[in-house]
């Protein structure tokens, strides 16, 4: 019986992963967008893509938000894959649309201030984006527009998109663009999380990777362990392998020796382009010397290195 | 009421400029290169009306590059010894206290100057000193850490500060350019090294405690974007800003010409940009070119100067700073300290052993980041790891001990061969 719920279990997972991979996450998202404000020439554009978006009549006007098809639950036990109802589940983002003279005009007569109060109301605990069309400069009180703007941001803690003209077209591409952040969300989401505990971001370092085959490569390998820690150059990495062709001999060297890491410290370096006049560090030193016996000799892994 | 105090000294850097003087000499005597640039220093120095007190600070004149300043800092170093005391202030701010400290400041350029006329320098320094002295300045610096900093309406005032590296292209000439602009546009900052971020703004009060408003802006051009994504050093950084505890990361992104030649195309540069804000919740902010970055820089300082004027801030703690905080209700704002900032993100910079482990691991083809992670999570250390294999009954289980460890979201198991491999690259010997 377990095995059943196990398959269910994972057949669930399946389909939650397929749900959010990129690509195919677009097409379980679609743009709620208030009637009447939207121009022919963005629904024509939107019809001529894959987005899938409805009108409806919103509590705020000129809004958009976004939402996403969940589908079935999850992890529920003894129900079938009939084609019930999609739930669709709202995302958190809401994007407000300001032409240039309702923008204009708020500022003239001062309740920009009301701009942010009125979409958390309307929709509360989301990301707000409000979108502008750019502003001419040299207009009179630019710089008063541009305090406007920034008083947005600060103050009201909301997103300002400035769009380029012609702005039904730049429109279109920003709402595009917004889809696809958030049909993604969830996937980098996920990457994120099991990444959380980490400072810095590890996966740009794929170009060098080593293959291993039955054995060969792994003195390569081990040469790119050893890179991966601040100190170590070329040359150095090199002094050290010579001395330990794997890791075990180093492994070894700590544990059977007292003085280890002593001697590894005052191993001198290979230098390539033979002896030099002006020569600092001809030793591995003490610095590094520890941190390679603190690498493969800490059992807590937060230790610094 | 209070009168401002203007101190004129005849000659406000003789140390640096003696040093300067001596160096050129030297450089003319061997005929190096180093003379012009050498003499351009000296003269920027000799008609600067403020004393300086470090060769960083000396930055800001021109004919001071990195090499100037560092040497300079080498022999004050070596010249100061034991003579720096960094003064140990309650929070109280009565002008008493800050005319100490203007006496503080007299006296120890006058010192600076009897020292000067002292020509031998003091190659016998006692040394046992020296430890009481760097226990006096960790007594300094916990006390500074601990202590409770207010801040009414009235009392403090906002600074912009620019990092010393700010620039795309790091050279002091676009330096010189931003700070020129920003005071084209009245804006009043300070240059100084920040370890996160372009700029930031403090609140300083008269006794000199700097608490930092929780905005953090990184500035980048939109060719440092391209090449910054390509190298995955794009993610890193909003990774390590939203870290920070500032809680409102600015991204401002200035246009580069008409924005072709990128390295990237402008549509997954856009993207990006999206991505950042939707999904990491960073603000992005588009500027034309350098001009109006600085003038959007320049507009946000006077708006902050508005908004904060008439709150009270006080000092917090990192993990105590409220997530949400309603700039328009609340009359107090808790904030954290710059010296604490500094220091905590000059600490993120270091790598844990976990994190080179799992470095370590990745580069074997075929060990991908979740597999590399779901390895981790169960032995965080290679010593761990090599313990385990040690606790194996054999040769043969050692080898297969991670096969069936579950990776990513869907569990895959390991697998054998690179639990293998693993195991024969730790344990067997090879050449």
């Amino acid at each position: 019986m377990s095995d059943k719920v196990d398959k269910l279990r994972k057949q669930a997972l399946r389909e939650q992963q397929k749900r959010i991979k990129p690509g195919e996450c677009l097409k379980y998202v679609r743009m709620v967008m208030d009637t009447g404000f939207m121009g022919q020439e963005v629904l024509q554009q939107l019809a001529s893509t894959d987005l899938k978006y409805e009108l409806r009549s919103l509590p705020l006007s000129h809004c958009i938000f976004w939402e996403r098809n969940v589908g079935q639950q999850t992890l529920a036990t003894g129900t079938t894959n009939s084609g019930l109802d999609d739930a669709w589940q709202r995302e958190n983002q809401v994007v407000q649309w300001l032409s240039e003279s309702s923008f204009l005009q708020a500022v003239k007569r001062q309740y920009l201030a009301c701009i942010g109060p009125q979409l958390r109301d309307a929709f509360p605990d989301c990301q707000y984006t409000v979108v502008v069309p750019k502003l001419r400069h040299g207009k009179n009180s630019s710089s008063a527009n541009q305090d406007a703007l920034i008083e947005l941001q600060l103050l009201q803690e909301l997103h300002v998109e400035q769009l380029d003209r012609p702005e039904s077209q730049n429109l279109f591409a920003f709402l595009q663009r917004y889809t696809k952040s958030i049909a993604e969300a969830p996937y980098k989401k996920q990457r994120n999380e099991s990444m959380g505990c980490f400072k810095k971001y590890l996966a740009n370092d794929k170009k060098q990777c080593v293959r291993v085959d039955q054995g060969n490569g792994f003195g390569r390998l081990w040469q790119q362990h050893l890179n991966r820690l601040p100190l170590v150059t070329l040359e150095v990495a090199e002094s050290i392998i010579a001395q330990y062709p794997c890791p075990k001999k180093m492994l070894d060297h700590f544990s059977d020796d007292p003085d280890a890491v002593q001697t590894l410290a005052d191993m001198k370096i290979r230098r390539c382009n033979g002896p030099q006049p002006l020569q600092t560090e001809r030793r591995i030193g003490n610095v590094l010397s520890n941190k390679l016996y603190t690498l493969y000799n800490a059992r807590d892994p937060n230790t610094l290195i | 009421m209070e009168t401002r105090l203007e101190v004129r000294l005849r000659e406000p850097n003789p140390l640096f400029t003696r040093w300067l003087e001596r160096w050129l000499r030297e450089a003319e005597r061997r005929q190096q290169k180093s003379q012009f640039k050498l003499r351009l220093a000296l003269e920027a120095l000799k008609s600067y009306p403020l004393p300086l007190y470090s060769g960083r600070d000396c930055a800001v004149l021109r004919g001071f590059g990195g090499t100037l300043c560092q040497l300079i800092d080498e022999e004050l170093r070596q010249h100061r010894g034991l003579s720096l005391v960094t003064a140990t202030t309650t929070a109280a701010t009565s002008s008493v206290q800050y005319e100490q400290q203007v006496q503080k400041v007299v006296k120890r350029v006058q010192e600076a100057q009897q020292d000067q006329r002292k020509p031998a320098k003091p190659a016998k320094a006692p040394k046992p000193k020296k430890l009481t002295k760097k226990e006096q300045l960790e007594l300094a610096a916990a006390e500074e850490r601990e202590r409770f900093v207010e801040m009414i309406p009235g009392s403090f005032e906002i600074l912009l500060l620019v990092d010393t590296q700010e620039t795309s292209g790091k050279n002091k000439r676009v330096l010189d350019q931003t700070r020129s602009y920003l005071e084209s546009f009245g804006a009043k900052h300070e240059v100084r090294r920040l370890t996160i971020g372009d700029f930031l703004w403090i609140a300083k009060d008269r006794a000199g405690n700097e608490l930092v408003l929780p905005y953090i802006i990184e500035r980048k051009r939109m060719d440092d974007l391209a090449s910054s994504i390509r190298d995955g050093r794009f993610h890193e950084q909003k990774h390590r800003l939203k870290q920070s505890g500032l809680r409102h990361v600015i991204y401002l992104v200035e246009d580069y010409g008409d924005n072709e030649q990128l390295g990237l195309p402008l549509d997954s540069l856009q993207q990006a940009l999206a991505n950042a804000r939707v999904q990491t919740g960073v603000q992005v902010v588009r500027t034309e070119n350098h001009y109006r970055s600085m003038s959007y820089l320049a507009s946000m300082t006077r708006s902050l100067q508005q908004i904060f004027a008439r709150k009270t801030l006080q000092s917090v703690e990192r993990g105590v700073v409220p997530s949400s905080h309603c700039l328009v209700t609340s009359s107090t704002i808790g904030l954290l300290k710059f010296r604490a900032l500094y220091e905590d993100s000059a600490k993120n910079a270091q790598l844990t052993v976990r994190e080179v482990f799992v470095q370590q691991l990745l580069q074997l083809h075929s060990l991908s980041l979740e597999r590399a992670i779901a390895i981790v999570e169960l032995y965080p250390t290679p010593r761990l790891l090599l313990e385990a294999y040690d606790n194996c009954p054999g040769p043969k289980e050692a080898s297969q001990l991670l096969a069936k460890i579950p990776c990513g979201p869907l569990e895959r198991p390991l697998g054998e061969k690179i639990s293998q491999c693993l195991y024969e690259f730790y344990k067997r010997e090879f050449r």
